[in-house]
Formats: structure tokens, sequence, C-alpha cells
């Protein structure tokens, strides 16, 4: 019996290095990257030498019973520095105010769009333009969630690129201009995400940040540092392999053509951003076709994250959901010969440490908790635990801070390095252990095969001004 | 204290392992929150040192284009970098007649020597700054150096280097780069067009028309698609070259959005009815163009293919021709029985403004 322990105790621990080292590997290609990326291509001095070349853009805003801040957005969307792009709205069968508020403000009128169907989706009642702003476009549909909306959007869009955006998203005024560099500089480029901050705590006006600061709520602040550590270096330690799987649905720009060849947003799982990029890569390796999915490290949109702890548990259980939705439908990538980066390193690295993970670390917690009480393992083993896992959260989330400070450093005052220090010791107490419990819960409610929903997010907004809450 | 002291001293493999692994990483994550303090304090001074800087520097550059003071600040050698970076930003906010005194500016501060000794930096960014700010100030003594920088693999070295030389003498540099817009296909076309675009069209379109009938199969594509962003058309003749030696369905698309004149419609209009959907977007484009009525019925077909953007192009096309008015068009709209083409062409209609 004290054999298996030991071998329990060694499996336990041997994870949480190994998932570190891991981490600690992707940091160092991320480290590498942001280094090239803020010496050379992100240079304030150098010309735009674009000229007015760049690519026109469709940035689709999904949009269910938003009436309370849906014109706010459309305004400050409209006050995006970009040569040509249009703005799409799609109503998917809000109950309230949400397309009146829209027509009025806009002066929107019925159009008699041609619609090219070629993503399956909800009826479209009708397509409005307006008076007002030629680039603006209302898509009013029958209800059938974001994945349906933005399948429509893609359907009505006129331009090459989309670029899907939250209704809550703020975008900074060059958005769109830095996350189509890489489109311009590998025409094989079929997606690009960016990097979303947490806005809890910056001033708001117009639509745009005008400051950024730090929130007093400990429970966001521990999310900023995790955002920091999943952006910052989760994503571009992946991207320059072309392993990147998730473009967060918040923000990302895609290639029209190239979603549609993989058959557009899947309307029937939680997680329908991941498991579109998953399976963009699935047919692209499948198919043999050289392409680049990959990430913009610049802070280019804000966005609010859920302050109290049930909004952010059913966030979270949400999100493992989609992760082991996006990763069991596309299972045929997991070491496919054709799989390259994507199904021979960053697949099974989800599979083994995202998606099991919350099993392994439940259970070792479970374990090593279980086995102090009732004493079948040594208090040492236990001890050296939970220190591990304690001193490599620190050591990951400090090197999130080291990236964010050598790069961007958006937190501008010594005070706000100092408060992220102690978020990341905060984070090792209590706030680790939650989100593993959250993320099994969320790997059980998908086994168990529970119907999926967005839950709602209690959201405070900026100043003092309340958004409207989000449902499904 | 004896706890902690067995414990640093178990024999346990496990626990020795993991102690050890630990303590390294409170090494590195005490080591990584020093470094980050101490880079904060170096942002902080390097953050007043650039306030102190522009304090200075940058309500001289914002008067500079209506007046230089007689007496300019001197410059430290840890200024160079600020002085290039914010000279070059005003470069590219200021216009016309008004860069004038940025440019006797710069003479006077000597950024010429400040920024060559940026060209042998290994920092790429100093490099870019120093090749960039030479050719804003159009030097061309340092021609020759600018042109060695061409040849280098990095396309941002490449390219900016390229576009100093445009800035020094623009049709001197371009026949510098028309061999390289067939090799180096590294060079993203949006940003070689918008350096193109610095000559007049009809100077620059026979010199790219003539350079890809030269070389005609390699590297055609990417010319016509040059060409097609500067705004060039191909007359019967290149046409006809073309699409006989080339009859790639990519290059014909392309050459068929170069379509300008009139007496190549009958070589334009068996494009018509290619079984390829995309070569028949651009025929109906093309054929639009040039029409006259006795070609509205090959568009009306067009307006009832099969594929999207077909029926969309004819319909533009159909809309904008000019001897077709919008009573006119109402009166063909009720002529038509296919629902979709139908559709397109209300659809065309509205995007004109007819009712």
């Amino acid at each position: 019996m004290s054999e298996y322990i030991r071998i329990f105790e060694w499996l336990f621990l041997s994870y949480f290095i190994i998932l570190n080292v891991g981490y600690i590997g992707l940091n160092f290609i991320a480290l590498l990257y942001i280094n090239r990326y803020i010496n050379v291509l992100s240079s304030d001095s150098m010309p735009s030498s674009l000229g007015g070349m760049e690519p026109p853009v469709s940035i689709l805003v999904p949009a269910y019973n938003e009436e309370a801040g849906i014109v706010a957005s459309v305004h400050a969307m409209l006050q995006l520095h970009y040569p040509e792009f249009e703005i799409l709205v799609i109503n998917d069968g809000s109950t309230d105010d949400t397309l009146k508020s829209l027509v009025e403000e806009f002066e929107l009128r019925p159009f008699p769009e041609a619609t090219r169907l070629r993503l399956e989706t909800q009826d479209i009642h009708a397509v409005y333009l307006s008076n007002k702003y030629p680039n603006l476009r209302v898509v009013d549909k029958q209800n059938g969630g974001k994945a349906d909306s933005l399948n429509a959007g893609i359907n009505v869009c006129r331009f090459p690129l989309f670029c899907v955006v939250d209704a809550d998203s703020i975008m900074q005024h060059n958005s769109l201009q830095q996350v189509v560099q890489p489109f311009i500089e590998n025409p094989l480029t079929i997606a690009a995400g960016g990097t979303i901050r947490i806005s809890n705590g910056c001033t708001v006006e117009r639509g745009f940040l005008s400051q950024v600061s730090l929130p007093r709520n400990p429970l966001v602040l521990v999310q900023i540092v995790e955002y920091l550590r999943a952006f910052l270096f989760g994503r571009m330690g992946w991207a320059p392999l072309n392993a990147l799987l998730i473009i967060s649905g918040a923000f990302g720009v895609f290639k029209k053509e190239a979603v549609i060849l993989a058959g557009g947003y899947r309307a029937n799982t939680v997680g329908e951003d991941m498991e579109l990029v998953v399976r963009m890569h699935r047919i692209m390796r499948q198919q043999g076709k050289p392409y680049s999915i990959t990430f913009v490290p610049d802070p280019i949109c804000w966005t609010e994250a859920p302050g109290d702890l049930a909004s952010l548990r059913s966030q979270r259980v949400r999100w493992q959901r989609g992760l082991a939705e996006s990763l069991t439908l596309n299972l045929s990538l997991l070491f496919n010969p054709r799989g390259g980066t994507v199904g021979w390193l960053a697949f099974p690295y989800m599979v083994i440490f995202e998606l099991l993970g919350p099993f392994l670390e439940v259970a070792g917690y479970l374990f090593f908790f279980s086995g102090l009480i009732f004493g079948f393992i040594n208090t040492d083993a236990a001890v050296i635990f939970f220190i591990a896992a304690f001193v490599f959260g620190l050591l990951l989330s400090a090197v999130a801070l080291l990236l964010e400070e050598i790069s961007f450093h958006v937190y501008p005052k010594i005070r706000h390095t100092l408060i992220l220090f102690l978020a990341v010791m905060m984070e090792n107490f209590g706030y680790r252990q939650l989100n593993s419990f959250w993320r099994l819960e969320g790997m059980l409610q998908w086994m168990l095969g529970k119907k999926g929903s967005w839950g709602s997010i209690k959201r405070v907004g900026h100043g003092k001004k309340k958004l409207a809450e989000k449902e499904s | 204290m004896n706890y902690i002291s067995g414990f640093v001293n178990s024999t346990d493999s496990l626990v020795q392992f993991g102690l050890w692994v630990s303590i390294g990483a409170v090494g590195i994550t005490v080591s990584l929150i020093i470094y980050i303090l101490l880079f904060r304090f170096i942002q902080i001074w390097r953050n007043s040192e650039q306030q102190r800087f522009q304090n200075i520097w940058r309500p001289i550059l914002a008067l500079c284009p209506t007046v230089i003071p007689d007496t300019l600040p001197a410059l430290s050698n840890r200024d160079y970098m600020s002085i290039l970076t914010l000279w070059n930003h005003y470069y590219n906010i200021i216009h016309g007649d008004a860069t004038g005194n940025l440019l006797v500016l710069g003479e006077r501060l000597k950024l010429d020597s400040i920024a060559r000794l940026q060209l042998f930096s290994a920092n790429k960014r100093q490099q870019l700054i120093g090749i960039l700010t030479l050719g804003n100030l159009q030097s061309r003594e340092d021609w020759p150096l600018l042109n060695r920088f061409i040849h280098q693999a990095d396309t941002s070295t490449s390219l900016v280097s390229m576009r100093a030389l445009f800035q020094i003498n623009p049709r001197r540099a371009l026949q510098t780069m028309l061999p390289y817009l067939v090799s180096r296909t590294d060079y993203p076309t949006a940003q070689v067009a918008s350096l193109l675009k610095k000559i007049p069209s009809n100077e620059i379109c026979p010199q790219l028309v003539l350079h890809m009938m030269l070389s005609l199969g390699h590297g055609s594509s990417h010319l016509l698609r040059l060409m097609e962003a500067c705004d060039c058309s191909l007359n019967r003749q290149v046409f006809a070259t073309l699409v006989k030696k080339l009859p790639d369905d990519h290059i014909i698309s392309t050459a068929l959005a170069l379509i300008s004149d009139p007496h190549t419609l009958d070589l334009i209009l068996p494009y018509a009815q290619h079984e390829r959907w995309h070569i028949r977007v651009h025929a109906a484009s093309a054929i639009g163009r040039l029409a006259t009525r006795e070609h509205l019925p090959v568009l009306l077909d067009l307006l009832e293919d099969r594929e999207w953007w077909v029926r969309y192009r004819a319909a533009q096309a159909i809309t904008k021709l000019p001897f077709l008015g919008q009573d006119e068009l109402g009166r063909l709209m009720n002529t038509i029985d296919d629902r979709y083409a139908r559709d397109m062409l209300s659809q065309a209609m509205a995007e004109q403004g007819y009712e």
C-alpha cells in the first residue's frame, strides 16, 4: 500500500513540475518574441508604410439585450482610426429595445440586402443601413446564440477580413491597425488575436480608455495577474510556433474565406471561439495548406472581469466546458501525422494539462490533505508538495509581471507594480485552488452532458455607468 | 526549528528533490522581483530624462515650420535616439513646404551624422531609425550606403532602405527596385505599392508593364497585383500577349481587372463564359467599364450566374452603365424573371442611392 502511495506522491509532484517547466518553456519563447516585437515591430517612429493600403475590415458585433450599452459601443467603434471598415451589429432576437435604440440613434432604414447564405443560420428578418453612417449596418435576426449571430454576420459582411468584438469590449483608436498587421506582413495569416486587458478600475470616456489604473477588488486584481500570464506568455509562447489554439471572442480578426472553409462557428458549443480556431488548424493541416494563426501582443482591447465569486465561477466553468468541447470535437488533431506543432505539442499539452489537469490538481490537493488527516502520507511529502505548488505559481506570475514590465508597462505607477506583486502572492492562497475546483466542475458538467449556457455576469461598468446583464 | 532542520536533512528522495527544485524556484522568483523593481526604477529615471528632453525639444520642433531658434540646445550622446525619433515623428506629421524648415533644422543638428552612427548599431531599431532619417533628410551622399541595406535578407531593413532611396530620388530608386519586385516575394504588396505611388502612374505603369513583359512567367502575378495597386491599365496588345503566354487563371483575373482599353472588349467577352467563377467576376467588372448598349445582354446573363459574386459585380456594373438611368433600370428590373438576379440588382440600385 505504501508503494502505491509513494507512486501517487511522485505522480502529483512530477505533474506540477512538468506543467510548470512547460510554462517556463512558453515564457522563454514569449520573452524572445516580445523582445523582438518591442524593438522593431511596434516602433512608434516607424512610418505607417501602408499609406491607406490596409485591407478593409468588417467589425461584427453580436448583441443580445444590450440596450443599455450598444449605442455607446457603436459610437466608440465609429471613431476607430482605420481607412476602411464597416460595423455590423447583429441583433440576435433581443427582447429589449436593442434594435429600437439603434434605429433611433443611427437613423437606420431597411436595406434590400441580397444576402449570400454561405453558413446556415436562424432566419434574418431584415438588414438595416444607417442614413448617418454609411459604414454601419444592423442585421435583425431570430435568436440563435452568439455563434449563430456571428455566422449571420459572416454571411452579410462585405469585406475579406472580419473582426469579432463583444458589445462591451473597449477598443483603442488604433486597435484595428495593430491587429491587421499580421495579415499585411504575411498573406498566409488567417486569424490574429490581440491581448485582452482588464478594464476594471480604469476610466472610460466616450467609449475609450482615458486612464489606466488597478481596481481595489482583490478578486479582480488576481485576475489581472492571471490574464497577464495567459495572454502574455500563454499565447505569445504558442503563436511563434503557429500553435495558438485560442483567439478570444472578445477581440479577434479572421479571414472570412478561411472561416467559411472551416464551416463557420459551431452553434451548439459554449466555447465557439476556441472551437473555431482549433477546427481551422485541423482543416488547414488536413488539407496541407500553409497558413498562420498568430497573436498581436499589444494591449488593444479591454474588457470587464467578473468581480464576484458567483460570476467568476460561472465564467470559469463555462471556459472549461468550452475547452473540453473544442478539444474533443477536433480530437483527430491529436498526434496526427500532419498535425505539426499543433498536433504534437499544443494539443497534447492542452489535453494533459488543461483538460485533464483539473482532475489531477484537485485529486492532488485531496490526496495530500486527506493523507495528512488520516496519516497515510508522510508530512514532509505533503509539505513539499504544497511548497512546490506555491513557489512555482509565484514564479510563473512573476515572469508574467516581468514580461509586462519590459514590454508595455501599461500600469504606470510603481505602486501598481507593488500591488500586482501582492496579487501574485494572494493568487496562490485560495484563488488557484478555487479555479481548479471550478474547472473540475466544468469538466463534470461537460461529461454529464449538461446543456451549456452563458449564465449571467454582474457587471458594474466603469465609473458610475451600469451595463446590462448578459443572458443566454 | 527542529522540524525545519529535520525537513531539510530528510533522506526521503521525494522531499529532497522537491526541496531543491523549490529553492531554485524561490531564488529565481526573488531575482525576478528585484529585477522588476530595478527595471521599474530605471524606467522611471528614463521617463524623467525623456520628459526633460521632450520639454526642451518638442516646442522647438513644433514651432519649426515657422521659426528656428538662432541657438539650439546641445545634444549629448544619450539624446541621439530621442532626437531622431522626435524629428522623424514631426517629419511624418508635417506636410508640404513646412518640411523645409525641418530639413534645415536637421542639417543644423547634423542629424545625418547621428543617423549614420545608428546604421552600424547591432540594435535593429536603431538601424532602422538611422535609415529612416537619412531617407527623410533626402541625403543623396548616403545613396551607396543605403543601397547596401537593400540587399539584406531582413524584410523590414530592406524595405525601409528602399523607401529611403525613393525619398532621395524616386526614379533612380525605381530602377534599383525593379529587379527586386520579382525576386523579393517577402515584400508585402501593400508596402511596395505605397512606394511605387510616389511616382505618377503615367511614369510607373509603362515601366512595370515593360518589366513584366520582359520577365514573363516568373513573378508576373505579383507584378500584376502591384500594377493594380498603382492604378495601371493594360492595353489590348499587352493583355493579348499575357493571356496567350500565361494562361493562368490568377493572371487572367488580375489582368482583367486592369483593362480600360475599349478595344479589348472583344477579347474580354469570352471570359464571361469561363468555367472559373472568379474570372467571370472580373470579366463582369471589365465589361461593365467598357460596355456599350449592345453588350447589356452579356451583363444580364452574368446577373443570373449561379455564383453570388458574379451576380453582384454584374449588378454593380449594370447600375453604373452611363447610358442607363434610374427609370430604365426600373424597367429592366421588371423584365427579369430570376429572383436572385432581381434581388441583386435591387441591392446594387440601393447602393447607388436609387429608390
